[in-house]
């Protein structure tokens, strides 16, 4: 009779106890919730904003340094000689940082050479040099003949010509020339 | 220390803490953020500002050539050649570079053009300046035609043609700086703007009334048919003698006669056989005189009718008074007339040829 009785006033008390665990469980929970939620914003939120960050940077550069590049196509002649057919082009830097030329296209048909040459502000050369031949031209201007425009191949005719000049940062500027 | 222990035991809104927390953190880093979205765009829009107001004063280049000569020893490559251009723009302007391109196919600055800078101080232009000579030293221009280009610092592009050229075609009904005879239907200019020549091979023609002596030349000369009614189209026989002033003896003349429309200069020219596809044909003038298409180049430095060649006046430092016959058809009837005291010099000091 008596463990009958010991029993059962056991049984009551745990019973009892049941509902201050839910209480504290609830507490855990909700914690390990808003930790985990607020952990999970906190990296979203950094991840978001690096990459926000990070191209809104590269787009401000980029954009800064391409407005300040400035091309003058101060003078475009073809001619042949020996057969061959040229395109003398200079181009000067008329804006405040160096600049180099990608490519060039006379009317629709393009140029491209390697390596390539940087241009210093205020500096001319004509387009499709290269840094070796710079010494070269700069004692004598004679020594560099131009685009070779039957190497390309495309044909010299008389008439209006087009010529676009681009730079890496993607500035282009264009002019016609009467050949 | 109860205080603490309060803090330490009790369980009560911690969820509510760390959430705060979180919250101030993402809002800081919200604000630094943006923070730096405006310092970039601060940065950039300074550029923009910058670079802006580069292209503005670039634009405002106004320069404007109004003549190219040439000194006494500049041809053979001692001398200066001088380009004179007026500042209309709001700012001073530096020439960097001139490319001068000969335009006749042979001798030098073709097919790569010369590259000069502009001789010490010249390049620069103040705001205001008018006939301003932009100096250009050591090229051997010799008697050809060229295409100048200015090139100035900011990029902009300024062109010319050396020799000097000027508007044969413009009418000026006010009559200033034309100086105009007329006699019968023909109206003869005898301006410093019409009364051209060129030596060479030349392909733009230049004032005559500087003249090189002993050098072979080819006369431009702008006359235009006045009459309503009728065509006038020019004969063979049109020709011209000129005669130096205080030289004694024979020999003193030099004749030259009517050449092809389609003559350049004494190394390209043609002659002049009427009837041919090449006839001198001036179209009636309108109502309010003579249109473009009665107007007329006549070249003139074929040394016999209908024959081709250039004339040359051989005495130097003298004038020349000049007498032109201009014979041709009006109405059917074969006409002439003489067009008396023109006159122009060799070789005069003081005299830009």
């Amino acid at each position: 009779m008596g463990l009958v009785r010991w029993a059962k006033k056991t049984l009551d008390r745990n019973r009892r106890s049941r509902s201050a665990i839910s209480t504290i469980m609830a507490n855990l929970t909700m914690l390990i919730i808003v930790v985990v939620l607020s952990s999970i914003l906190f990296v979203w939120a950094i991840s978001s904003f690096g990459a926000y960050q990070g191209g809104a940077g590269y787009w401000f550069s980029s954009r800064s340094l391409a407005n300040q590049e400035r091309l003058s196509i101060e003078g475009a002649y073809f001619y042949t000689s020996g057969g061959t057919n040229y395109a003398l082009i200079y181009v000067r830097n008329v804006g405040t940082i160096p600049f180099t030329i990608a490519s060039v296209y006379l009317n629709q048909t393009l140029y491209q050479w390697t390596p390539l040459l940087q241009y210093n502000v205020s500096q001319v050369y004509p387009v499709g040099l290269i840094p070796s031949q710079v010494p070269a031209y700069n004692a004598n201007p004679g020594t560099y003949s131009g685009l070779c425009m039957t190497c390309a191949p495309q044909t010299l005719s008389h008439g209006l010509w087009t010529v676009t000049v681009a730079t890496q940062r993607g500035t282009v500027i264009s002019t016609t020339v009467v050949y | 220390m109860s205080l603490y222990r309060r803090v330490a035991r009790s369980k009560k809104g911690m969820s509510t803490v760390f959430g705060g927390l979180f919250f101030v953190i993402l809002i800081l880093m919200g604000f630094n953020v943006m923070l730096w979205g405006f310092v970039q765009w601060d940065a950039y829009n300074r550029v923009i500002a910058n670079m802006s107001q580069r292209d503005q004063q670039a634009i405002s280049e106004n320069i404007v050539p109004v003549n190219a000569t040439c000194n006494a020893s500049c041809k053979a490559g001692s001398g200066t050649l001088s380009i004179w251009v007026n500042n209309l723009g709001g700012s001073s302007v530096t020439i960097n570079t001139v490319y001068l391109f000969n335009v006749n196919g042979t001798g030098i600055c073709q097919p790569a053009p010369c590259i000069a800078s502009p001789a010490s101080g010249s390049g620069n232009i103040a705001a205001g300046s008018v006939n301003y000579p932009i100096q250009v030293n050591n090229i051997a221009i010799g008697s050809y035609s060229y295409h100048i280009i200015l090139a100035s610092s900011r990029g902009r592009l300024f062109s010319l043609f050396y020799p000097w050229r000027f508007n044969s075609l413009t009418i000026n009904q006010n009559g200033g700086g034309n100086f105009v005879t007329n006699i019968g239907p023909l109206a003869i200019y005898f301006d410093t703007k019409s009364f051209n020549y060129t030596q060479g091979s030349q392909t733009v023609s230049q004032s005559a009334f500087c003249m090189p002596a002993g050098t072979s030349v080819i006369l431009y000369l702008r006359i235009a048919n006045t009459a309503t009614d009728s065509n006038v189209t020019l004969l063979t026989q049109t020709g011209m003698q000129a005669q130096a002033y205080g030289v004694n003896g024979f020999g003193q003349f030099s004749h030259a006669w009517i050449e092809a429309s389609n003559t350049i200069n004494p190394t390209t020219n043609f002659p002049y056989v009427y009837p041919s596809a090449t006839d001198y044909v001036l179209q009636p003038a309108g109502a309010n005189g003579p249109g473009p298409s009665s107007f007329a180049i006549v070249k003139i430095g074929a040394t016999s009718p209908g024959a081709s060649g250039s004339v040359s006046f051989g005495n130097s430092d003298v004038s020349w008074i000049t007498f032109i016959g201009l014979y041709y058809y009006y109405k059917g009837q074969v006409q002439g007339q003489t067009i008396p005291f023109m006159d122009f010099v060799t070789n005069a000091p003081n005299c830009l040829q």
